[in-house]
């Protein structure tokens, strides 16, 4: 705990000297920066658009960069540099849904069938002890991620697809570590119930 | 008649993050051209402002 306290002591001076010379509009700090942060916060940003674009997500990820630059002088170390890039990507990210203006198109199969033709049987264990993890399942638990409403699916995004520690998540979402804990679990719980509706199999 | 069933690997313990930790590795990133040019319109921006 001792170790972890000093180990992240020692990240935010680190942080904190990193800033400063970005303020200072330092090259080589700035590409340091963009450098060690641009696959983090293109990864939050993925998991935030639903089906978003390399152009969108160039955009993005220099607008977010751009809102660094410009807000690095007032970076205090309040929070780890990581926390503190991935809010400013994250307002980045919801303005673009709502430039966008996404339209999530509800392809369940259960809506495109009508009632009378079909059966709902249950469950089936079919590839329940399967591990691997396939490239439908990734498709399947994005768009189960785009229903989640947002803090929840910002929850989950910081604390699974970025790796954050539930303190961490707490921090970034400016919510007590409680308030994470209940986000995430609640999340977890809604990507079930929508994966129980998307990922039906036909017999 | 067509019969529908959920698939269970879902409700399987830590799966849904399995998928999700995937995910992120299997994420869209900005390829090496864009990252390049995204750099330089930064490098750009931080040379303006500390021009001006």
């Amino acid at each position: 705990m001792l170790d972890d306290n000093l180990d992240r002591s020692l990240q935010r001076d680190a942080d904190m000297a990193l800033l400063r010379e970005v303020a200072n509009h330092d090259h080589s700090a700035v590409a340091r920066l963009f450098a060690e942060y641009e696959s983090t916060v293109s990864r939050y940003v993925c998991h935030t658009v639903p089906d978003i674009i390399e152009a969108d997500l160039e955009d993005v990820v220099q607008e977010t960069f751009i809102g660094v630059l410009r807000s690095a002088k007032d970076y205090r170390g309040d929070s780890s540099l990581s926390t503190w890039i991935l809010r400013i990507a994250h307002y980045k990210a919801i303005d673009a849904l709502r430039r966008r203006k996404v339209v999530e198109k509800r392809e369940e199969t259960i809506e495109n069938m009508s009632g009378d033709e079909m059966t709902f049987i249950g469950a089936t264990s079919a590839d329940v002890e399967e591990g691997m993890v396939s490239a439908q399942d990734i498709q399947l638990v994005r768009k189960a991620l785009s229903r989640l409403p947002e803090d929840q699916k910002q929850a989950i995004v910081l604390r699974y697809v970025v790796g954050q520690r539930v303190d961490d998540v707490a921090e970034t979402m400016k919510v007590s570590r409680r308030k994470a804990e209940l986000l995430i679990t609640r999340g977890r719980a809604g990507l079930r119930e929508q994966l129980a509706v998307l990922d039906v199999r036909q017999e | 008649m067509i019969s529908l069933y959920t698939n269970l690997r879902w409700m399987r313990a830590g799966f849904i993050e399995q998928v999700l930790a995937e995910s992120a590795v299997r994420s869209l990133i900005l390829s090496p051209a864009r990252r390049a040019r995204t750099l330089a319109v930064l490098l750009a921006k931080a040379a303006s402002v500390h021009s001006a």
